[in-house]
């Protein structure tokens, strides 16, 4: 059941991100939802969980944003480790603390993705220095409205479920 | 004098760090040979590519690269979970199979990848380490010395429905190399000999059949080819021939990194994948040979190892599998290479460029290691 859910949104994503690419060709640059989902599973704090989340969503992203096959698999897979490293270590329930684990994560994924089109290619051209702070506030503010709304609704079903229940008795 | 090497510091501390002394008793030899191949592989692909439109060398060491987080993956997740889930993952593996006969790429004659945007992935590869894996848990729950044919029926069984679809592709190579790892397996879980001569003569019957009712007609012409190098220099023959002068070119020491006429000369076709090796040969003679093969021989020895010291059924069947597949694969390509068995598409592990195959000798790799580590739990 949890690698159904996980299709599932990962199919989400990858509709979301067409959807957003088509709205604006700017949108994919202001914002990478897969890296949210990336995150947003390495804060379980398994660590082979969040390797092999990010691998998929990774090599996900490659396929779909082109360009060279794998740069995001490797970063995403760096990033989700990293996440599920630190969540084993830190309790993060506030927002704060939650938008700084996605702000890093982002800007740690834009990191490797430029060591990595600098060690590799002859030519590489890299991202502007100001989309990449825009990308990276982007993705912390993305990532705490998910983990908010989520939390709320899973306390709303939880609430209904309850009161369900005590009709029922 | 005091021993100051890393595994020494590692198998000094105190007895409560457990997790440190396990890590530093795992066999990392098969690591250290799969990374060594794989940067000779990235060397030889580099030089290999030099000469055509597309540069192979970045998207190469990306998939080395990916490969090693692979290889962390298959070492993080304990292999009896992995065999916990190995029908569902066979069923997935045979999915694919099934999907590639009909939206797959056809590349080299066969519709044998399926591709998603820029991504492109062989649904073999991951048949085989699908087979394995079910394998290694059907076998080790049969508690006798020798099968009974029943049982080796229904291996061979679980084995015939990927090599049918991979066949179909059509891959005749590909379909074959699903069998090397059963067959290893199967000899370790216990067959008698006259199964073995009576599955001999059926595999002849078997294979007589194929050359008449299967094989097209290109496929025939390859088997031709090896048997008569020199009826087509020009035609069929080409591939093998332009082969066989770059190995023989290279004598004892090469002509030098990057300065092969075969390869930088784009006389070999397939040069950076099925033919790296006498790119290799050709490159850095006899020496870059015998060293590439003394690693590979050190990469199954370092395998046995593990399987040797695993005290688990499943885990030794597991190795053994993995282990037969690359063996096979690495004997299979040399051979052909020098012109001692008919060309096929078959990749040369950790050398030949391609992803899909890559990440999963490194995944390999991972179980391998996490086999070994694991081996005081599981038992």
């Amino acid at each position: 059941m949890p690698a159904v859910r996980f299709l599932i949104a990962l199919a989400a994503v990858v509709a979301l991100h067409f959807v957003g690419a088509r709205i604006s060709d700017d949108l994919p640059r202001l914002l990478d939802l897969f890296l949210v989902m990336v995150v947003f599973y390495g804060l379980q704090g398994d660590l082979i969980l969040g390797l092999a989340v990010g691998l998929l969503v990774g090599l996900v992203t490659d396929a779909v944003t082109g360009g060279l096959y794998g740069l995001h698999g490797f970063a995403d897979t760096i990033v989700g480790y990293g996440t599920a490293y630190a969540a084993q270590r830190l309790v993060i329930r506030r927002p704060p603390g939650i938008f700084l684990m996605f702000a890093l994560a982002a800007a740690a994924q834009q990191a490797i993705l430029v060591g990595l089109v600098v060690m590799l290619l002859a030519d590489p051209a890299l991202p502007d220095l100001t989309w990449m702070l825009i990308r990276v506030a982007a993705t912390g503010v993305a990532g705490v409205l998910f983990v908010l709304i989520r939390r709320r609704s899973l306390k709303r079903i939880e609430v209904w479920r309850r009161s369900r229940t005590s009709k029922l008795k | 004098m005091r021993d100051t090497s890393p595994l020494a510091v590692f198998a000094s501390l105190p007895e409560e760090r457990t997790f440190l002394r396990t890590l530093a008793d795992v066999r990392w030899g098969v690591l250290v040979t799969a990374i060594l191949l794989a940067a000779i592989g990235l060397a030889t692909v580099h030089s290999a590519s030099a000469e055509m439109e597309v540069d192979y060398l970045p998207r190469h060491a990306l998939r080395i690269l990916l490969g090693l987080l692979v290889c962390a993956i298959g070492f993080g997740i304990d292999y009896q979970v992995l065999t916990k889930f190995s029908v569902p993952i066979y069923i997935a593996s045979i999915t694919l199979l099934v999907l590639v006969l009909f939206v797959g790429r056809a590349a080299g004659g066969a519709r044998s990848w399926l591709g998603v945007g820029s991504a492109q992935i062989q649904p073999s590869d991951v048949a085989k380490i699908a087979v394995i894996v079910l394998l290694s848990r059907y076998l080790a729950g049969i508690n006798r010395r020798h099968l009974t044919l029943p049982q080796i029926s229904l291996a061979l069984a679980v084995v015939l429905v990927p090599m049918v679809l991979v066949a179909l592709e059509p891959d005749l190579g590909g379909a074959a190399m699903l069998l090397p790892p059963v067959v290893g397996m199967l000899l370790v879980a216990g067959v008698r000999w006259r199964l073995l001569l009576a599955g001999a003569v059926v595999a002849l019957v078997i294979g007589a059949g194929i050359w008449n009712f299967v094989m097209l007609d290109y496929q025939r012409q390859r088997v031709k080819t090896f048997v008569s190098p020199q009826s087509e220099p020009l035609g069929a023959g080409y591939q093998l021939r332009q082969s066989k002068i770059a190995v023989g070119s290279g004598q004892l020491t090469g002509r030098g990194y990057m300065q092969g006429t075969q390869s930088q000369l784009r006389f070999l076709p397939a040069r950076h994948t099925d033919f790296i090796f006498a790119v290799l040969a050709e490159e850095w003679g006899f020496l870059g040979v015998a060293v590439v093969l003394i690693l590979y021989a050190l990469y199954v020895r370092n395998g046995v190892t593990v399987a040797l010291r695993s005290r688990d059924r499943k885990a030794i069947l597991l190795v053994v599998g993995l282990l037969s597949g690359f063996a096979f694969h690495v004997l299979y390509n040399t051979a052909m290479v020098v012109g001692l068995l008919p060309i096929t598409g078959i990749p040369l592990p950790f050398l030949s460029y391609g992803g899909s195959f890559m990440l999963a000798n490194f995944f390999a790799t991972g179980v391998i290691l996490g086999i070994d580590f694991r081996r005081y739990v599981n038992r």
